[in-house]
């Protein structure tokens, strides 16, 4: 199933265009067709067990059974080496669905920030560094909760640092993956309102979630796993107000209304 | 079941404090609020089972007993008959070396209830064939079937449930407030339901009451409050809820 944007052959993408093209991993996720550039927001949803987080897992070279195609910039990574995936982890970042073990307990948020800065490849931060303070700022993080440990951190405030964390990485996509369902429901939309000013600066976003009110305004397309397979993909105004396929018709039935 | 003036501190910090409601069989009561308000402490200061350094005040009233809560041993009698917990986190409250069936059988017999696992579990709707079952081999809705058959099978009274659906996809649950309710209808069981997720439970229970670091905030008929939110953290989760 293809997404309903085309692109043209793949030696002439532009940069930072990731396309899959049958994406399966044993048998939890089977023939998933994406694609995601540096201005595009898809959202993945799905069950528990529909192999969305384990997609998200594929796409950073975190699932050795990857097959089919995944192209960065037009260069094949199934079957590439560790030093080829490296360098998709500096363009493209994974956040984790739960703030608490997602960060290393004994670093600092400034730690983890340098430390995702110098594994993405990309210039080191200095002790007092400007860009520091910026993506905290950038997070909506004060910049004294620099030198904070995880644990003194709120589930909202960790979840920020791991985004910041991610950006550190200078990405131009960002995968998420239901990251705002440990947190509170006005917390939430804190975070789903901090992606949407990510996405404002051009940045890619593949947003997994069962929670289908965050979508609109948050993302533009949206692709359905049941089972691991696609059964439905499309705008998301146009899935949501008229599902096809039984899986979203139970996920839009499900959404907690008022 | 009435709670009076319940309050607990832990070194001086207050974690809960002046918290006070009613319940009757068949009555279900939401409690609500941000992270970090003080909902599990509430549920774990009525089981007798708030962290061993906490000071707990206030007074249960139980039919026509007053039982304090700072009274650990009393409260420890109540358990299962009287007050039943379905834990937040399912799959790691059931005891990973023994299946369910011989789960839900020791449960029967410490409480001395009826003792038919293969029963219980139908009542969750779940099939026979997870009499024989380990926790890891059950998905996470199917766990939080699991520990509301183990709660239900001490018979309570009262039953808490601690954020039941937090980690469960939105089919899921669903579900499982539908479950949850039916059975304690089924049952004349009163049922506590704690969450932070108010368009969840604004369908299933009539009562609310609103915490908000340790105090209570709003109490009363959820209608009401959804209609008129009284304060600003009700009205923030209103807002957050209502919010697409």
């Amino acid at each position: 199933m293809n997404m309903s944007r085309s692109t043209g052959p793949l030696e002439h993408v532009s940069r930072d265009i990731l396309i899959g093209r049958g994406l399966t991993v044993g048998r939890r996720v089977r023939g998933v067709d994406l694609e995601l550039g540096p201005g595009s927001g898809l959202a993945v949803i799905g069950r528990s067990g529909s192999g969305k987080s384990t997609l998200a897992r594929a796409l950073v070279g975190l699932e050795p059974e990857l097959a089919g195609s995944l192209t960065l910039s037009g260069r094949e990574l199934v079957g590439a080496s560790r030093a080829a995936w490296a360098g998709l982890r500096s363009q493209v970042q994974l956040v984790w669905q739960d703030p608490v073990t997602a960060l290393d307990p004994n670093l600092s948020v400034r730690r983890s920030l340098e430390e995702s800065r110098l594994l993405a490849g990309r210039d080191r931060f200095t002790r007092d560094d400007p860009r520091l303070r910026a993506l905290m700022e950038r997070v909506a993080l004060a910049p004294e909760l620099l030198d904070r440990v995880p644990g003194a951190l709120s589930g909202g405030q960790r979840q920020r640092a791991a985004i910041a964390r991610a950006l550190a990485a200078a990405p131009s996509l960002l995968i998420v993956d239901e990251i705002t369902s440990a947190l509170d429901r006005p917390v939430a939309w804190t975070i789903v309102d901090l992606l949407r000013s990510l996405r404002a600066e051009a940045i890619g976003l593949l947003m997994i979630s069962h929670d289908l009110s965050f979508l609109p305004g948050t993302v533009e397309q949206v692709l359905v796993l049941a089972d691991g397979r696609p059964v439905e993909a499309g705008p998301v105004a146009t899935v949501l107000a008229a599902p096809q396929a039984e899986a979203t018709r139970a996920l839009v039935d499900a959404a907690p209304r008022l | 079941m009435r709670v009076d003036d319940l309050g607990c501190t832990i070194d001086g910090r207050t974690l809960l404090e002046a918290v006070s409601f009613s319940i009757c069989g068949g009555e279900s009561l939401a409690v609500l609020g941000p992270s970090g308000a003080g909902k599990s402490v509430l549920l774990r200061c009525l089981l007798g089972l708030a962290p061993a350094q906490a000071r707990v005040t206030g007074t249960l009233f139980w039919d026509d007993r007053r039982v304090p809560l700072a009274d650990r041993p009393a409260l420890a009698r109540l358990r299962g008959r009287g007050l039943a917990l379905v834990p937040q986190a399912a799959a790691a409250s059931l005891d990973p070396m023994r299946t369910v069936g011989e789960q839900l059988r020791e449960v029967c017999v410490l409480h001395d209830t009826d003792s038919r696992p293969r029963e219980r579990l139908a009542e969750v709707g779940l099939s026979q064939e997870f009499v024989g079952r380990f926790a890891h081999e059950l998905s996470g809705g199917q766990a939080q079937r699991v520990a509301l058959a183990l709660a239900l099978a001490c018979r309570p009274a009262v039953l808490l449930a601690d954020e039941p659906m937090a980690s469960l996809d939105c089919v899921s649950q669903v579900e499982l407030v539908e479950l949850l309710v039916r059975r304690c209808a089924a049952e004349q069981v009163a049922l506590v339901l704690v969450s932070h997720d108010l368009a969840r439970v604004a369908g299933c229970c009539a009562r609310a009451l609103v915490l908000d670091r340790g105090r209570m905030v709003a109490h009363g008929s959820l209608a009401e409050l959804l209609a008129a939110p009284p304060e600003p953290t009700t009205a923030a989760m209103v807002a957050a809820a209502r919010r697409s």
